[in-house]
């Protein structure tokens, strides 16, 4: 079964020339894949179609073999999803580290002590444990962007969406990055630049230029 | 940032169960703002003035606190001793300042200092984050707390994205001066600070969105109380009951 399934999708921002057009592609169920393409090619608009944050002008998007037609579709698919945006600055809401993380889990019921075992679990291994009374907004780049990814892994989605995840960290936080994102059991789509990355994770890398997604 | 100015410290005070100092804070802060009792209003001003020690929050800053408080206050003088009624101490033609009207500016100012010397010493020592979640833990509406936080979520939105433009502008060598360049330039400040707030905003939502997030802010327990916080409480207590008493 294919996770995503995008058939002719179209969209535009207002005003503006096309973003996609016509846009066809499909990633299968466990795929890890990763989409590269110039800056303001639209990789991080494709993220916010796949989520419905932004919605199509046209076309057909089908998650899990579901077609995403209302609003609670996309809320249902937003459970399964898990999305690291390209900044961690926007992500990073809660008063501490660990509240942070454990954010999305509360959001969904997991009980407080279960959601504080996985918190503590995700701050081993991704080495950001003594962060975790620490507010995130006083925290450095590169620690910011761990903690962000602790807190989307933490829900063990089975879709994870990332937008630059090594972007502007350095090479320790970079490899225990891409060592997660190696071991990382379900579905896969990867935006960045960092080729190395790309190589070491996806098995498929898809090229978006000129609003359409080409397979490279 | 601004609200935040008496929140770093390593005091008694601030060391404090920020649940325990707000529970302290309200009894004191009604108190005040509701006596008509010139002795009542002075012992809370004294009260304020050695939590504001007990914080070793003297100097500078807590002076220009003060200072804009009685900015306000210099307004009152200016016109309260001359519109109440009563004995007459003074009078230059028609102006007259009468005994009661300066008894009044008095006991208001004496009051108004003594708020804002609480509301430094007690909630102002903590984070706002750290108060918002005693607000939660003491059970206050989520709704009101949560629209709390988010003020202070986007006013530091709005606040580092200012920051990050002036730097920009710096950098580039502009410099404020009298002239069409500088009021231009000003202009676009303002707009793109919107514009830029606004964007920003919008991404900040959608990642909240992306979590699951309801209106509701959950909460993970990391408040213990220790036998200091139950001392400061028995001691306000026994400073708010003779003070009523006597």
């Amino acid at each position: 079964m294919n996770c995503i399934d995008a058939r002719k999708l179209c969209f535009s921002y207002p005003g503006k020339i096309d973003v996609f057009r016509n846009l066809d592609f499909s990633i299968a169920c466990g795929e890890k894949a990763g989409i590269v393409g110039p800056n303001g090619s639209g990789k991080s608009t494709l993220f916010l179609l796949l989520t419905g944050l932004l919605a199509p002008s046209s076309g057909r998007l089908c998650l899990w073999g579901k077609n995403m037609n209302t609003a609670d579709d996309f809320r249902q698919a937003r459970s399964r999803t898990g999305y690291l945006f390209q900044d961690p600055e926007d992500q990073l809401f809660c008063p501490t580290v660990e509240e942070d993380i454990a954010f999305a889990l509360l959001n969904r019921g997991i009980p407080r002590r279960q959601a504080l075992e996985k918190v503590e679990e995700w701050c081993d291994l991704l080495k950001i444990g003594h962060l975790r009374k620490r507010v995130p907004f006083h925290l450095s780049w590169g620690q910011k962007k761990l903690v962000a990814l602790a807190g989307v892994l933490v829900t063990e989605p089975e879709l994870l969406l990332l937008d630059e995840p090594t972007d502007g960290i350095d090479s320790t936080a970079a490899g225990l990055i891409t060592a997660q994102l190696r071991q990382f059991p379900s579905t896969l789509l990867l935006a960045t630049h960092d080729r190395k990355l790309l190589d070491s994770v996806c098995r498929q890398t898809f090229l978006l230029t000129g609003s359409h997604l080409e397979q490279s | 940032m601004q609200l935040e100015t008496f929140s770093g410290g390593k005091s008694i005070l601030h060391a404090l169960d920020p649940r325990m100092k707000l529970l302290v804070y309200l009894p004191f802060v009604f108190l005040t703002a509701l006596t008509d009792e010139r002795g009542v209003a002075a012992a809370m001003l004294i009260t304020g003035l050695l939590l504001a020690g007990m914080g070793r929050l003297y100097g500078g800053k807590l002076l220009e606190r003060l200072a804009v408080v009685n900015v306000f206050m210099a307004l009152l003088w200016l016109t309260l001793p001359f519109s109440v009624e009563g004995e007459t101490v003074w009078r230059a033609s028609v102006l007259r300042i009468t005994r009661e009207g300066l008894l009044l500016s008095l006991l208001i100012t004496v009051k108004t200092n003594a708020i804002a010397l609480f509301t430094i010493a007690l909630p102002g020592t903590n984070t706002i984050i750290a108060l918002t979640h005693a607000m939660l833990h003491l059970g206050m509406p989520e709704k009101p707390v949560t629209l709390f936080y988010f003020f202070y979520r986007y006013i530091g939105v709005v606040n580092e994205e200012s920051e990050k433009m002036s730097r920009m502008l710096r950098v580039r060598g502009f410099r404020t001066q009298t002239g069409i360049h500088t009021i231009r330039v000003s202009a676009y400040f303002i707009g793109m600070l919107f514009i830029r707030s606004y964007e920003r905003s919008e991404r900040v939502y959608n990642a909240l969105v992306m979590r699951g997030f309801t209106g509701w802010f959950p909460m993970l327990e990391h408040f213990s109380l220790h036998p200091r916080d139950a001392a400061f409480a028995a001691l306000m207590g026994v400073v708010l009951i003779t003070t009523l008493l006597l």
